[in-house]
């Protein structure tokens, strides 16, 4: 592994225990709270799962679609793109706080 | 709810994390973050919200793991490689380039368009083959033919393919373009990744393909190495859906 690939990791170790100091010492955030936090930070990342797979699911079936239908081409590489993954990480996050609010 | 203030009689955990009963009366104010006041057991071991919590959490964490293996270790450059299988750079009747990423607005070739074409020629040069193919739009595919003859390639030296939209349609395009020619051993000049499903269709057209894949030694950044595993997950679900269709 090139050491350069390790500065980012390495930048995010020493802001998150930095967060951690300010959290714990100066919030009074619970110590035990983070175990919590960090499931349901997984169950976001679910969610996007979910979401990118059902948008891509559904513009696949769409294009494909398309090209029976009109008979006309459309490239299935027009799914590839990163703000479809921004956009289900929108909707995740959404659907996410959503659904917090009805388990609360 | 677990991040909520807990009720008196209701267990709690110290900040050593120890399950520890509350002081009788303990209650924390809401909105207030008491250091003892901490979600419930249940909350903290994910039987809250049920078998749907649970697998949304094995599912973001099978997410949060291909992150940083994708990015942080050599996966996708293994995996790329062994896709890609050997390179074969011995004389043929033909090199043939598909189409990839066509060209930007200038006109001008995308990187990985490019650097097919720059193989090609390169390979042309050493005296590979008499002919290159070249596939793809026809933006594409006139902006490579002005690159190869602005290199120096002569015009009778370079066929353009047009007309495919696919893969597919290019393997059928050059069937019908080369067998002709008696053309029989093609060398193919693709990305690695592009390499398993572009040369499976050209064997089952009845060619031998030698494969000259633009192949690196693959990138090193965490960013350039999740775009490449991307690509072979978009490459994976083509495969899939040619094996589906029997076109593969």
């Amino acid at each position: 592994m090139y050491l350069e690939t390790l500065v980012v990791p390495a930048l995010v170790l020493v802001t998150s225990g930095g967060v951690w100091l300010v959290g714990t010492r100066r919030l009074g955030l619970p110590r035990a709270g983070l175990l919590p936090a960090g499931a349901r930070m997984l169950e976001a990342i679910g969610l996007l799962m979910v979401f990118l797979a059902l948008n891509l699911g559904l513009g696949g079936i769409a294009i494909l679609a398309w090209r029976g239908i009109t008979g006309r081409f459309a490239s299935l590489y027009l799914l590839n793109d990163a703000t479809l993954g921004v956009f289900s990480l929108i909707q995740a996050l959404i659907f996410h706080w959503w659904w917090q609010e009805r388990r609360k | 709810m677990g991040h909520g203030p807990l009720e008196s009689g209701t267990s709690a955990a110290s900040s050593s994390e120890a399950p520890r009963a509350p002081a009788a009366g303990l209650r924390c104010a809401r909105g207030w973050a008491h250091h003892r006041c901490v979600p419930r057991g249940p909350d903290v071991l994910g039987a809250e919200g049920g078998n749907r919590s649970r697998a949304l959490r094995l599912l973001g964490a099978a997410g949060l793991l291909l992150l940083v293996v994708g990015g942080f270790t050599p996966l996708a450059n293994v995996l790329n490689r062994w896709m890609a299988g050997p390179i074969e750079l011995r004389p043929a009747h033909a090199i043939v380039v598909p189409g990839r990423g066509g060209v930007d607005t200038d006109a001008v070739l995308t990187n990985a368009s490019l650097r097919r074409t720059l193989r090609a020629i390169a390979l042309q040069q050493k005296g590979l083959s008499p002919l290159i193919v070249f596939a793809g739009a026809d933006a594409e595919i006139d902006a490579r033919v002005l690159l190869a003859r602005g290199l120096g390639i002569a015009a009778e030296s370079v066929l353009p393919a047009r007309g495919a939209n696919t893969t597919r349609e290019e393997a059928a395009l050059l069937e019908g373009l080369l067998k002709p020619r008696g053309v029989a051993r093609i060398l193919l000049v693709a990305d690695s990744i592009d390499m398993p499903r572009t040369r499976a269709l050209l064997e089952a057209r009845g060619f031998t393909v030698l494969g000259a894949q633009t192949l690196d030694g693959g990138p090193s950044e965490p960013e350039s190495r999740l775009h490449l595993l991307r690509e072979i997950g978009i490459e994976l679900a083509a495969w899939c859906y040619y094996r589906v269709r029997g076109w593969l």
